[in-house]
């Protein structure tokens, strides 16, 4: 008897342990490939079907707590910003810059003075008239206003000095220095119009929960950890021309849910419990762009790609040709359609094609060439050692250490790496850490191989990873301090005329590429996922944000 | 008696005190700055130089000693201070996630114990026969799957392919409820299970219950009158002690089924190294724990007749 308990005990645990795993493993099979990934956002033609509207749920991973674009440091919370305010000029989805809040705008010849005329016919949320002294106002605040650290909106305002008041509807903006790259600026949700009645009547640290702006839609309620929600602006009127229709937004409301992980989020796609979310794991793209029921928006994200950072102060990674041969050794191409499934696309420098001013010559800089990589490294004065890996003359061995803060998707990239290093005998450990803790020793230096990407538009972004006053401070993992960079970066962001401009980030590029001071991997695209009922939403170029003013619900 | 609750809940006021430097400490000394944890999530651009500006307005730079006597001062005013990273009062936040974690963690110990004491039970009065085994390995089986797998497999089968149960807010509060509660609580019951039989194995061989039976009491009724009660007491302990371990699960599985709660707000927090928060949910999580042992020894007094007259 015991024994036969014995054995059904064992039994039963083998059941339901396969069971468990039969039952993980269920799921739709995964079809032949997909159509090509489209790159623009999708247009559905409409032909004006008699009302478009509908109720709007967006499962969203980023639990906002704060909607003030001067005190957020947030760049995840930038849809819903732009539901809410609207900025002085916009950022189109083909490239260009359009009025927004701002007809018309001139530029002084040394670029430091700003010329906006503004439109006459807007009002804030609270009935508040828009008009100069609210930009004033907004300007003015960033910087000053006292509310959670961060504020992405200072980085954006360069040497800003003041902002002049000429007359009712227009303003001229000062700054110190030639500020080439305030339109863009303008352009990010960060610096959306606030209305100065309400800051006023809240005060700056709780107008971030009841914020009022002049967008297409109204804040309406935010229940921390669970959804915020917005209603239709129906007084709205003033949207750029970019979009297909003008008036208040068709959808009636927009509940943006907050659910962290993203397997449960595709979950409620797929149930249909939210018509749209941002993040799809990437390894579900495919199922679901074959799935006719939903749709993936994509959009390159302009950025400094998903990259690994090469510790010049660290040896041996001081010696360029170490530097160059690791690129050489490594074929991002093969690697993003491999193991990526063409997911990402690969990255060769320190921008992404959607950066305006990116150089395409950085593709051509390092091709997949693994004996010049052992050539180089050779050259170098390292050997192969006895178990593959090369040693210098004092016998150590060259081993790098790679350190970085999670995801799987990463992971999988150091593991496709440090197998094409080994094969010039090269060794490298990976190591993942807490992203905080991760910050703390690649500050320090103590690691030859640091993991980053950042997200920003203008070119002029790139001083806080290549500028050597970044260095043991900020985000200058590859710890650089070279005087060169520090003078492109510096002309770059003085100078007003755009085609110098260009030229000189473009040397600033090759430059970088030319020193090897990083490895870059691969451009990450935004992935949002939506019910293929959901039409017209527009993604803009910064990628993390999507535009929800045209966007309607089919019945 | 009131004197018995009187002392307990004065140990409560070292315990926190206890707690709020512990971790003060632990959050200080971790790797990583409040400020680089919140830009490293966020992604706006901030510089070197920002970045120390940042620290200095935030008087993340003053001395250990000098940052924890500002906090104490605060709280105890009550005021538990802002969140670094959004600026709400830390209380409101709490506050407002508070009802959704002890909804949990109560459905969560609830379901655990209705289901542990069956299972144990039965296992118990049919010792070794099929059903004590599939029950015992029933319990191995909940108390070692991993919580976040077993929630996102019950999310594929019963709310995605079934189709039964909602993830967002549609359906109703008890519906969300279900999915979440059941992860929780099937750990806890798998141990709760093995409890309640060894627990009801040992009284039904104390005297009492062979003297119960000879005098020729109904099965049922030695069941209900002598075993459960004497049985419960050690399965009550239990319940106090794997509270607080329910309680941490709770973090794992907000997450997962995109509910509120505190344990969520903990782990974001954590990861932005927002102390205020950080504190302020342990010490909540600290008082809860307490109350709840708390309220453990007071349930013995109504189980043991012993204990009241003592």
């Amino acid at each position: 008897m015991f024994r036969k308990a014995r054995t059904f005990i064992h039994l039963s645990v083998i059941m339901l342990t396969v069971v468990g795993l039969l039952l993980s493993a269920c799921g739709p099979k995964p079809t032949e490939a997909p159509p090509p990934p489209t790159e623009a956002p999708t247009e559905v033609p409409t032909e004006a079907p008699a009302a478009k509207g509908g109720s709007l749920n967006y499962g969203n991973h980023d639990a906002i707590e704060n909607f003030d674009p001067a005190a957020t440091y947030s760049s995840w919370i930038q849809s819903e910003l732009m539901l809410i305010y609207d900025t002085l000029v916009h950022w189109g989805p083909d490239g260009d810059y359009y009025p927004g809040l701002a007809e018309s705008w001139e530029i002084s010849e040394d670029g430091k003075t700003y010329t906006f005329h503004l439109r006459q016919d807007v009002k804030f949320h609270d009935g508040t008239p828009f008009n100069a002294e609210a930009v004033k106002y907004t300007f003015d605040r960033i910087g000053v206003a006292k509310t959670t650290i961060g504020k992405g909106a200072e980085g954006l305002m360069g040497t800003y000095e003041s902002t002049e008041v000429v007359d009712d509807y227009t303003v001229k903006v000062h700054f110190e220095q030639a500020f080439a790259a305030f339109l863009s600026s303008l352009s990010d949700p960060f610096l959306g119009i606030v209305s100065p009645t309400a800051v006023e009547k809240w005060g700056d640290e709780e107008f971030g929960f009841h914020p009022v702006g002049t967008g297409p839609f109204v804040f309406k309620e935010f229940v921390g950890g669970s959804y915020r929600s917005y209603e239709r602006n129906p007084d709205y009127n003033w949207a750029p021309s970019f979009f297909n229709h003008q008036g208040p937004p068709y959808l009636e409301d927009v509940t943006v849910r907050l659910i962290e992980e993203g397997a449960t989020r595709l979950v409620a796609l797929e149930k249909g419990e939210i018509h749209l979310m941002d993040r799809v794991p990437e390894l579900e793209v495919e199922r679901i762009e074959a799935d006719e029921r939903f749709q993936v928006l994509r959009a390159e994200t302009p950025m400094l790609p998903e990259c690994i950072l090469l510790n010049t102060q660290k040896y041996p990674l001081d010696d360029l040709e170490v530097r160059q041969a690791i690129l050489y050794a490594v074929d991002q191409e093969t690697m993003v359609d491999v193991l990526f499934e063409g997911v990402y696309p690969a990255a060769y420098g320190p921008l992404s094609p959607a950066n305006p001013g990116y150089w395409e010559g950085v593709e051509e800089m390092y091709p997949f060439d693994p004996e010049k990589a052992q050539e180089l490294l050779t050259e170098a004065g390292w050997e192969p050692g006895p178990d593959g890996i090369r040693v210098d003359k004092d016998g150590n061995r060259l081993t790098l250490d790679m350190v970085y803060p999670g995801g799987e998707f990463r992971a999988r990239s150091y593991e496709y790496v440090q197998a094409q290093l080994r094969e010039v005998g090269i060794e490298m450990t990976i190591q993942e850490l807490e992203s905080a803790a991760m910050y703390e020793m690649a500050v320090a230096g103590e690691n030859a191989l640091s993991q980053l990407q950042w997200g920003f538009a203008d070119p002029s972004g790139m001083r806080i990873m290549w500028h050597s006053e970044n260095d043991g401070t900020g985000f200058n993992w590859s710890h650089v301090r070279d005087e060169r960079v520090d003078e492109l970066l510096e002309k770059g962001e003085a100078t007003a005329d755009l085609a110098e401009r260009e030229a000189i980030y473009q040397e600033l590029q090759k430059h970088i590429m030319e020193e090897a001071y990083m490895l870059p991997l691969y451009v990450i695209t935004a992935l949002h996922g939506a019910s293929a009922k959901l039409h017209d939403v527009k993604v803009r170029p910064s990628a993390r944000h999507i535009w929800l003013y045209d966007a309607y619900l089919e019945e | 008696m009131f004197d018995f609750l009187r002392k307990q809940l004065m140990m409560l006021i070292p315990v926190m005190l206890g707690v709020s430097i512990l971790v003060f400490l632990m959050m200080s000394l971790t790797p990583g700055g409040a400020i680089e944890a919140m830009v490293l999530r966020g992604g706006a651009q901030v510089s070197g130089e920002d970045l120390a500006r940042f620290r200095q307005e935030m008087g993340l730079n003053d001395p250990l000693h000098v940052q924890y006597l500002r906090f104490l001062r605060k709280a105890l005013r009550g005021d538990l201070g802002r969140s670094l990273r959004t600026n709400r009062s830390v209380s409101e936040m709490l506050w407002e996630q508070l009802p959704a974690t002890m909804e949990l963690a109560v459905a969560g110990m609830g379901l655990a114990v209705i289901v542990g004491v069956i299972l144990g039970l039965v296992s118990a009065l049919c010792q070794n026969s099929w059903m004590d085994s599939v029950s015992m390995a029933l319990s191995l089986v909940g108390w070692s799957m991993p919580s976040f797998w077993l929630g996102l497999l019950m999310i594929l089968v019963f709310a995605l392919h079934l189709d039964w149960l909602p993830i967002t807010g549609e359906g109703g509060r008890l519906a969300r409820l279900v999915l979440p509660a059941l992860t929780l609580a099937l750990g806890t019951s798998g141990l709760i299970a093995r409890l309640v039989r060894s627990a009801v194995l040992e009284v039904l061989r104390m005297d009492y219950v062979t003297t119960a039976r000879a005098k020729g009491l109904a099965e049922r009724l030695v069941i209900s009158r002598h075993v459960v009660r004497n049985a419960l007491i050690p399965v009550v302990t239990m319940v106090g002690l794997q509270f607080g371990r329910l309680l941490s699960g709770t973090v794992i599985i907000e997450t997962v089924f995109a509910r509120q709660g505190i344990g969520r707000v903990t782990v974001d927090a954590i990861l932005t190294r927002d102390i205020p928060v950080v504190q302020g949910a342990v010490l909540l999580f600290a008082v809860i724990y307490v109350l709840s042992n708390l309220a453990v020894d007071l349930s013995y007094a109504l189980i043991d007749p012993r204990i009241r007259h003592r």
